[in-house]
């Protein structure tokens, strides 16, 4: 057997381990807390595949996350953390989709296309999200470099600041009374993403992202761009003394990853909402590190990491409506796999004893020789 | 029968990588006495101590200190003990005083318990100065040092904490022959009270001989043998070392210099304090030549190669490769002008120690139109192809392109570096320490590559502070002492290792018309 692959077996149970040790304490918790600990805990794991409606809102939650995931794994990749994902996913729906609510007049002709029409409103509001996205990615970068202040303050600030601006936007530019909430005029018709499966908000924006996942691949193990990123995250000092720009391949990066989140805001908001509403942290920005990290960073898996959250959440919730459980308990079961994963040393014991042995044999296996 | 003080009984050390850098390892020394320890690099030598001095845990063998069996995790153990290390790099604060470092984890407080007493450090430094016969300056700051001063403090370090058995890791290897000569006779000054007790890490022969009283040699992590110094012969010694009986000599023709690659015009650079570490340098280096850099360290060898692979601006003065200057350009401008570089810092900048064998060799030309698809994508059939190539070629033992490179030994890791620089048909290769630490098999390939590329006709520029690897390996050398060139040897096979020394030093100068023949025009 060699080294790597004993690395990678304990890799892998390392992956294993962290979430079964991450449900087990869950699992402990609800007997804990729960009246009915049997009946939470089914509600917990069978719950999402009881209706067609409960397994339409695991697909909702991944439609987002493949976006915010992709944003994040460039992210991170690259060594910059900056968590200016989410703000991309706030700002790029608020500032392109409210244009087809104000001017009716102008996009109303688009109406009468059909579904041409759609699509023609669809791709250029995905473009401009695109465009926003990748501008506000890029802040973080282009403040440290002209400053030297930490990606990851600079990015939460902005995202403060971001939501701030939402808010505003929402509750005094695109107000619509007769809602009765904060929200915006509905959106009309044609300007929606299509919707798949009908009582439930699933919509053609999955193969969007499902895309955006391949494209991501694509990036980061077949372009000069993804190979540059993949140096510089492992190692600045190389990357430059190879002749790499350390500099412009950060910024690039965390464009193209606040392009993708911005994406990710405008067509999930077209697909999910009725009116735009968003007045808070939407928190897919932050879990697609969650998605990324679990997905060890590879883009292929992401849709089965989103996949996973998207059931976790999923399950939460209906145990949360049924029983005494609070659906908060996911956040400590997702924040304990992350722990765990990011655990570098567990099992490293069993690991060093496994390299030794091995050792030991190919040295008892050269002497006899 | 003399009194054991330390006893390594069979010690087996195995790295996270699997690689056994110990096997079964047994070393006795007794009190009073300097134990050599020989072995080339990479024998596990420096691992042994490390165990020792509880930076590595074994996997297996005792330690026994003065008839105890002892268990060290860490080194404040180690020097409780009474065991101290001086490190190969000296562990030291450069922007601090002597005294401050001395006093550095065990600092003297005034009477109020929260400042700290300058005055009772200064006394400290000097009384364990004293009573040592290891004469420092305790007010001077260590950047200020020489690199003697700053073994002395090293070596002072240990002993203020109280150590008795002290381990020297190659403390020689970055002395000139003079500096040498002095540390030797301290040292012996030290065990003369029958109190104290060395442990001397080298794989310099004739420095064993003339130090040591007994020896202990390790080859590819095993114990192969001990003796009495004073009952072996240097070629003994060599023999078991190597276990064969070549030594180290390169076989090569005369160089024969042709038209000048890089020119190097009137060089002036500050560092970041402002201080001045090159001080107009003017030097040339022609095809078909290596001209070999010798100096102590810090004489701005560093700032040399930083300046001329573009890892730094300079002041005044030009640069050109192939008669273009570099001035303002990127480290790929520089690159695509027929530069290429091995540098001195393997780990940090030599390699991406976490990314593929395959990437580490791709770094300085993945984006060239020859590895790109007609639709602009990384062509991963032509790179594996290629990179296959070169680990052949270049001897790298791997299991596949896809490895790690930090699963790699020292010298496999040097061999990515190489086959990456070596290979991307360079005019000028900068080689800065290029075989540091790694081990006989690996020097041996590399010191023969660099020649059989100046026959090809690059030239080559080498840094280094192996002293015997200058001498060996360059054509013609130039010294750099006090931040300028003091002399230049046209003829290097007629220099003889203890005049470089005077040379390093600044006891033997030369005339600025005999330095100004190394430009070439």
């Amino acid at each position: 057997m060699t080294n790597k692959q004993i690395e990678r077996r304990f890799e892998a149970i390392r992956l294993v381990a962290s979430v079964a040790i991450a449900v087990v304490l869950c699992f402990i918790i609800i007997l804990f807390i729960s009246d009915n600990p049997l009946k939470a805990l089914r509600y917990l794991v069978v719950g999402p595949f009881t209706s067609l409606n409960r397994f339409g809102q695991i697909i909702e939650k991944v439609q987002p996350l493949l976006l915010t995931g992709c944003a994040m794994n460039l992210m991170i990749l690259a060594g910059n953390f900056s968590m200016i994902p989410e703000g991309c996913f706030l700002l790029a729906p608020c500032l392109t989709v409210p244009v087809v609510i104000i001017n009716e007049k102008i996009f109303g002709g688009l109406a009468n296309l059909g579904e041409f029409g759609r699509i023609i409103w669809v791709t250029c509001s995905i473009i401009c999200g695109g465009i926003i996205g990748a501008i506000i990615g890029s802040i973080p970068s282009l403040i440290k470099r002209k400053w030297g202040c930490d990606e990851v303050i600079t990015s939460i600030m902005l995202n403060a600041m971001i939501v701030q601006f939402d808010d505003w936007m929402v509750k005094r530019v695109l107000y619509d009374e007769a809602s009765g909430l904060s929200a915006s005029k509905p959106y009309p018709e044609y300007a929606k993403v299509t919707r798949l499966i009908y009582g439930t908000r699933v919509s053609t924006a999955i193969f969007v992202g499902l895309v955006f996942c391949f494209v991501t691949y694509l990036i980061v193990y077949h372009t000069k761009l993804g190979f540059e990123a993949r140096l510089v995250g492992l190692n600045p000092s190389f990357a430059k003394y190879s002749g790499i720009s350390v500099a412009k391949t950060g910024l690039l990066i965390a464009g193209l990853a606040g392009a993708f989140a911005g994406i990710g805001g405008v067509i999930h908001t077209l697909g999910y909402n009725e009116r735009f509403n968003w007045v808070a942290e939407t928190g897919f920005g932050n879990d697609g590190i969650f998605v990324g990290i679990l997905a060890k960073n590879n883009p292929l898996l992401l849709p089965i990491s989103a996949f996973a959250l998207g059931y976790l959440r999923v399950g939460a919730e209906t145990m949360g409506n049924n029983t005494d459980v609070p659906l908060e308990l996911i956040q400590v079961m997702t924040s304990l796999i992350i722990m765990m994963l990011a655990a570098d040393q567990l099992f490293s014991g069993a690991k060093h004893r496994a390299i030794v042995n091995n050792a030991k044999r190919l040295e008892a296996a050269k002497e006899e020789k | 029968m003399a009194q054991e003080v330390l006893l390594m009984d069979k010690i087996t050390k195995v790295y996270a990588n699997g690689f056994v850098a110990n096997q079964d390892v047994t070393l006795s020394v007794n009190k009073g006495e300097i134990h050599a320890l020989v072995g080339e690099n990479g024998a596990g030598k420096t691992t042994l101590m490390k165990v020792l001095f509880g930076i590595e845990q074994p996997e297996g063998g005792r330690i026994v200190i003065d008839g105890k069996e002892v268990q060290i995790h860490n080194p404040l153990e180690a020097i409780q003990y009474g065991v101290g290390m001086v490190h190969q790099h000296f562990m030291q604060v450069p922007s601090l005083t002597v005294a401050e470092n001395m006093v550095l984890g065990m600092e003297p407080k005034s009477k109020s318990k929260i400042f700290l007493d300058k005055a009772e450090m200064i006394r400290m430094t000097e009384e364990v100065s004293k009573k040592y016969n290891l004469i420092v300056d305790p007010t001077l700051k260590i950047e200020d040092c020489s690199v003697v001063a700053k073994q002395k403090v090293e070596i002072l370090k240990a002993l203020i904490r109280g150590a008795k058995i002290l381990i020297l890791d190659e403390p020689t290897a970055v002395l000139t022959p003079q500096e040498t000569d002095e540390l030797f006779v301290e040292l012996k000054n030290l065990v003369a009270d029958g109190e104290h007790t060395i442990v001397f890490i080298s794989h310099k022969l004739h420095e064993v001989k003339a130090l040591c009283d007994r020896l202990t040699v390790l080859r590819l992590g095993k114990s192969v043998g001990k003796a009495n110094v004073a009952d072996v012969t240097e070629a003994d010694i060599s023999r078991m070392m190597v276990g064969r009986d070549v030594i180290l000599e390169i076989d090569k023709e005369p160089a024969q210099p042709k038209e000048t690659v890089l020119k190097v015009e009137h060089l002036t650079i500050h560092n970041d304090f402002g201080k001045t570490m090159l001080n107009d340098v003017n030097f040339s280096v022609r095809k078909g030549e290596i001209l070999g850099v010798a100096g102590v360290e810090g004489n701005g060898q560093m700032e040399l190669a930083e300046a001329i692979s573009g890892l730094r601006t300079f002041n005044h003065g030009d640069i050109k490769i192939n008669n273009t200057s570099i001035k303002g350009k990127t480290v790929r401008q520089i690159r695509e002008l027929g530069f290429s570089h091995i540098n001195e810092d393997r780990m940090t900048y030599g390699v991406a120690d976490k990314a593929s064998v395959k990437n580490n060799i791709m770094a300085d030309r993945y984006y060239k139109k020859e590895y790109l698809t007609r639709h602009g994508l990384l062509d991963h059939k032509k790179i594996d192809a290629e990179v296959d190539e070169l680990i052949k070629k270049f001897l790298v033992k791997t299991e596949t392109r896809d490895e790690q490179v930090k699963m790699l030994s020292g010298g496999n890791i040097q061999k990515v570096v190489v086959a990456r620089e070596f290979s991307s048909d360079p005019d000028i290769i900068l080689a800065d320490q290029p075989t540091r630490g790694i081990d006989v098999g690996a020097t041996e390939f590399i010191r023969n590559q660099l020649v059989a590329l100046r026959d090809e006709g690059k030239a080559v520029l080498l840094i280094s502070a192996d002293l015997n690897e200058v001498l060996e390996v360059s054509d013609s050398i130039i010294v750099l002492n006090n931040n300028e060139i003091a002399a230049y040897i046209e003829d290097a096979s007629k220099l003889e290792e203890y005049e470089l020394g005077e040379y390093m030093l600044g006891v033997k100068q030369m005339t600025a018309e005999e330095v100004a023949k190394v430009v070439h025009d």
